[in-house]
Formats: structure tokens, sequence, C-alpha cells
């Protein structure tokens, strides 16, 4: 019995890994293509959502299969409830890299505008949480997951800072406020990346410990999230 | 500002709001049975090595391990059941209600704390007789057949049953009989009902309304259930015991002993790596 419990939750945790790789492909590229104005990569990563639709269904039934036929305990347990959020963030995160890409074919139609705020730095950041999150889901290293956690206020000071930006910029140059707003738009989405990249490992953190550390930084072994 | 603005702003002015974890702490007045450095020997065997262990009123507390881990040898010890075995011996101290069990009344011991077996056993009487048989050996001879009705409505068994009172309990589906034992147990008043493995001899169907009654008795009664069936413990207790080779590995909130036990054994037995 526990030895086919096993061989099922291995098999899960393969599926979810290679979603995750998946994943982080798309937001990588969708990145790219907003940096590059690359049209051409964009629509091929709208087209990527169908297959990270497909698994998220495919993994979420693997786990209730599992919870309804073993009924799992413990580590068990808190492994499969894991998946099931951490599945449905990554399906989430390729949702908004998606969405990046969106922005990037609308943007790209458009005249150059000068950006008043750093575009590359805010997705370098983003493409770094979320190396960071596969890193420490792939190593369950909770290390990591608790400093990503810790690190999430620096995209989110740059979303504040680009809120400052593009409304002042709109404000100065009504006639453009569509690009700005589809670049404030995207630059919201990889903050939200990031969001999701925090959730993961707080969810990781969970599946190791058992410790809910959500919504509570002294629980989450640090005070100034 | 303009509604753009405005719907801009809101992003960034979300108040969250921090709770603080749940804790169920039990005074100490709440415990009903205390085990205190109990060990149990049959001859030189030692069957319960060293436990201490309180049971809380009104709660259910579940002892569950592996064969032989010396989880009945201690439930049968709360009732002194165990004085019928003659290699018995035990030492450290069960107390109920305060008083030590082994130097209280043997009889009033088993009137304030009642027991429903593995199997059922029903007396070959009828099923009236077999509730009022224990009162009327205490001398109660009053309001027998509203005692009957109150037990059998207690235990779930009144509907079945109201019409055919003195037909012989033994007739009765295995399901009923293990209920018209409980109603036997009930019949005598009793504060704690202790529980070995109850549901072992019964099918899914009269496995669920056993647990069902244990769920509802619990807020009048404070029960312990011994059990091979880890879900089922994980059902209807509020408290987890897990024993094994006569030690208590691990004592908590049951919600605790399922999502995160804290010692490596627990958790090992739960998950089905051995045992």
């Amino acid at each position: 019995m526990a030895r086919h419990l096993e061989l099922e939750l291995e098999k899960i945790r393969r599926e979810v890994l290679s979603l995750a790789a998946y994943v982080e492909d798309i937001v990588v590229q969708s990145v790219i293509s907003l940096e590059t104005r690359d049209t051409e990569k964009a629509v091929k990563i709208v087209s990527m959502d169908q297959y990270v639709n497909e698994k998220e269904v495919d993994i979420e039934e693997a786990c209730l299969k599992v919870l309804a036929l073993h009924q799992p305990v413990a580590h068990d347990l808190r492994f499969l409830i894991g998946v099931i959020k951490v599945n449905n963030d990554l399906e989430r995160i390729a949702d908004l890299a998606v969405n990046v890409a969106k922005r990037t074919i609308y943007i790209a139609k458009e005249e150059r505008v000068m950006l008043p705020f750093d575009l590359n730095a805010m997705s370098n950041e983003a493409v770094r949480m979320m190396r960071n999150t596969m890193k420490a889901l792939f190593a369950t290293d909770v290390v990591l997951a608790r400093q990503i956690i810790k690190e999430d206020h620096i995209i989110d000071e740059m979303n504040r800072h680009m809120y400052q930006a593009i409304f002042l910029a709109i404000k100065e140059d009504p006639n453009r406020v569509a690009v700005y707003i589809n670049y404030f738009s995207a630059g919201r989405m990889l903050e939200r990346i990031a969001d999701y990249c925090t959730n993961i490992s707080e969810d990781l953190i969970y599946m190791k410990e058992g410790t809910i550390v959500r919504h509570n930084p002294s629980i989450a072994g640090f005070n100034n999230k | 500002m303009t509604l753009l603005a405005h719907d801009l702003k809101s992003y960034f002015h979300t108040e969250i709001v921090l709770k603080e974890p749940e804790q169920i702490v039990l005074p100490p007045e709440h415990v009903v049975v205390s085990a205190k450095d109990v060990s149990i020997f049959y001859g030189k065997k030692e069957a319960v090595k060293n436990i201490s262990l309180d049971i809380y009123k009104k709660k259910a507390t579940a002892i569950i391990g592996p064969s032989g881990c010396g989880k009945s040898t201690l439930l049968r010890s709360i009732n002194r059941m165990n004085d019928f075995v003659s290699s018995f011996k035990m030492t450290g101290q069960i107390q109920y209600g305060g008083r030590d069990v082994m130097k209280t009344d043997p009889m009033l011991i088993r009137s304030q704390i009642g027991m429903v077996f593995q199997r059922p056993n029903p007396f070959p009487k009828s099923i009236f007789d077999n509730i009022t048989w224990g009162p009327k050996i205490h001398g109660k001879n009053q309001n027998l057949e509203e005692l009957v009705e109150d037990v059998l409505r207690k235990a779930a068994l009144w509907d079945e049953v109201k019409d055919r009172l003195h037909e012989l309990g033994t007739n009765l589906s295995g399901g009923q009989q293990q209920r018209l034992c409980l109603a036997r147990a009930l019949a005598m008043g009793p504060d704690v009902i202790l529980m070995d493995e109850p549901c072992s001899a019964l099918d899914p169907k009269s496995t669920s309304r056993i647990e069902e009654l244990i769920s509802v008795l619990k807020n009048e009664y404070t029960i312990v259930i011994v059990t091979h069936n880890m879900q089922q413990a994980a059902r209807v207790s509020d408290y987890t015991a897990f024993f094994y080779e006569g030690e208590m590995v691990e004592f908590d909130v049951t919600q605790n002993i399922f999502t995160r036990p804290q010692n490596k054994q627990t958790e090992d037995y739960i998950t089905g790596r051995f045992g």
C-alpha cells in the first residue's frame, strides 16, 4: 500500500516539476518578447498556454485520485495539498506571462515611447524570483523559499515607483495613454508573477515543515517581509 | 483625481490583517483519567512501559499503534478489566477523578467507566434485560422502561427495536448488537466509555453508525477508543496517542498527529511506512 502510494506521489512530483520548468520558460520568453518588442515570440507564448491548462487539470486529477484512494496523512497529505496549490499558482503565472505577451503584441504595433521606469530591472527581478522559486521547488529548499518571501518587497517597490512614474507620464503626454497603460499592465503582471513565487515558497515551507507561514512573518522566521 | 488614477492607486492600498494561530489549551481540571508512570507486566513481559497520559473530559481520545504495542492493555487497566489476568502486574498509578483505581472498589470503577469490546457480546437474554441487568445488580429497580428507552435512543437503536424489546439481543445484526452493548454500558450512567476496537467486526455501514454515535456521545461522555483504523481515529477523536512497543511515542491534538506529527516513528506509522 505504502509503496504504491510512494510511486503515485513520485509520479505527481515529476509532473509538477516538469510543469514548473515549462512555466519558467514561458515567463523568461515573455519578458524577452516585451523587452525586444518581438511579436512573433509573443504570439508563440500565447499558444503555449493551452498545454499549461491541460497539465494543470491532469495534475489536479492525479492528486484527487490519490486523496480519494489512499487517504494520505502527515507529509504525504501536506505534499498533495501543496502540489494542488502550487499547480494552481503555476497556471496563474503562465496566464500572467501570456498576458505580458499580449501587451507586447499591442506595444510592438505602436511607436516607441521613452519609458519613465526601468522595465529591464523589473523584468530581471521577476525572472530572478521565478528562477529561485524553481530552484527551491526542485530541491525542496526551505531556506531559499524563506529568502524569496523576504525579497518580494524589491519588486513591490519597483511596482510602486512604476505607478508614480506612469501616472506622471500620462499627465504629461495624454495622447500616449494607451501605450503607457499597456506598459503599466505588463509591469503589474511581472509584480504579480513575483507574488505567486512567494505563494509557492510559502506552500513549499508548509509541505516541508507543516507550518502555515502565509500572512504571518513572525512564524515564517523573519519580521521584515 | 481621475477615475483611472483612483483605480491604479487602489492597487497599492490594501490593508492586511494578521490572525494569531489557534491553540487548544485545556486547564488541568478537565482531566478525568490520568495515567502516571504506568508500567504493566504480564509475567516478565513488560507490555506497557512507563506511560503517563491524561484523558480529557468530554473529549474522544484515540490510542493507535501496531498489534502488541500495549494500547488495549492500558485501556483495560483503566477500569480494572486486567484484574482477571493472573500474571497481570501494574506499577505507577491510574487515577479516575483523582482516585487511584487500584484502591477503589472495582464494581464502582466499572459502573463509572463502561466498556465496549471488539466483538459484540450481548447476554443471551432479551434486549430489555441486557440493558437493565447492570442497574438491577446495583439496586436500581425504578423507572427501568424509561431508562431502556433513554439509552436505546442514545445508542441510536430505539427506532429499530422498540417493538421487540423482549426478543433475544443475540438475534440482532452485528451492528445492532454492538449498539446494544453500548446502550448496556450507558445504562450504568458512566462518565467514561472505553472502546476496544469497537468496529473491527462490523461492516462499513455499521461502522459509520458507531462513529456517528461517538461524535454525539462525546458531548456527554468522555471516550477512549483503541483502534487499528487510523482514518477512524482521525475522524472521531479529539486527541490521539501513538503507542509503539509498549511506549507512548507521541500524544497530541488529533489534527496535529495526522497533519504534522513531531515524531518520525509516528509519521512512518500513520503514513503506512511500517506497522
